[in-house]
């Protein structure tokens, strides 16, 4: 009769258990054990090949810092201007002669209203890949120039 | 473009067909309100006037010809902003032509 296995106290407290179907290996771990099965200095190159190259590419995917940070920037005065639009469609006064003229008018000024959120989320989400940093602040440069509230900027200037 | 891309394009051309119908009706209706309260036909503001008849065709012109090769969402998607950018220009020329802020 065989013995049962001797019960592993610690195994809870380990991230190894290779047969378990749902153990993900890392890249070094598998650039190591590839090491470990081919030996040698070739697979040492392999293995500093394959952890050189990950992040590499991840950062490459990834946008810059900077780019993050005028992002960032960009939606806090893509947030005033939506809410310079609230406030701004107070300021002018429009009223349509007709109930569909009238109904118009309100959807026009629902549309100006989201406008500033739509637009930051296409130029953003159209640029996401990192690689075209000029096209997205271009874009968000000549949205906030196109969408600036004037109806809020000529009251403030009053 | 496919043809998906032109049925889109051609339903969202009707609000722009809105637009100018408004932009065309404060180009003729301003000024003649302007005379009527005597105010010197050299105040009426023609380039906005104008600009609001103008613009809705070119933003959303221009949205067709930068995504015209781009997948049906994004297409539409893009289309529908440069509705809403119109939108805003549209009170902002309204707010500049007319100066009539009430705070």
């Amino acid at each position: 009769m065989p013995r049962p296995p001797v019960p592993d106290d610690d195994a809870a407290l380990r991230w190894d258990e290779f047969d378990d179907s749902s153990h993900v290996k890392s890249d070094a771990t598998i650039a190591a054990r590839a090491a470990e099965e081919t030996g040698g200095v070739e697979a040492d190159d392999d293995a500093s090949g394959a952890t050189g190259e990950t992040p590499a590419v991840a950062a490459a995917e990834r946008p810059a810092t900077g780019l993050r940070l005028l992002t960032a920037v960009f939606a806090l005065v893509y947030l005033a201007l939506t809410v310079g639009w609230i406030i701004g469609i107070g300021l002018v006064p429009l009223s349509g002669p007709t109930l569909a003229i009238e109904i118009m008018y309100q959807f026009s000024e629902f549309l100006a209203i989201i406008a500033a959120p739509l637009w930051f989320a296409a130029a953003v989400s159209r640029t996401r890949d990192g690689q075209r940093a000029a096209h997205r602040l271009g874009w968000l440069a000549l949205g906030t120039l196109v969408l600036l509230p004037w109806p809020i900027v000529l009251g403030v200037l009053a | 473009m496919t043809r998906t891309h032109l049925g889109v394009a051609a339903l969202l051309s009707l609000l722009v067909g809105w637009f100018v119908f408004d932009g065309v009706s404060s180009l003729i209706g301003l000024p003649a309100l302007y005379a009527q309260l005597g105010v010197d036909p050299v105040r009426v503001p023609w380039v906005a006037l104008w600009a609001g008849v103008v613009l809705p065709v070119v933003l959303f012109v221009a949205a067709i010809v930068i995504v015209r090769r781009e997948p049906l969402t994004r297409f539409t998607l893009v289309l529908i902003i440069a509705l809403a950018a119109t939108a805003a220009v549209r009170l902002s020329l309204i707010a500049l032509a007319t100066g009539s802020i009430l705070l």
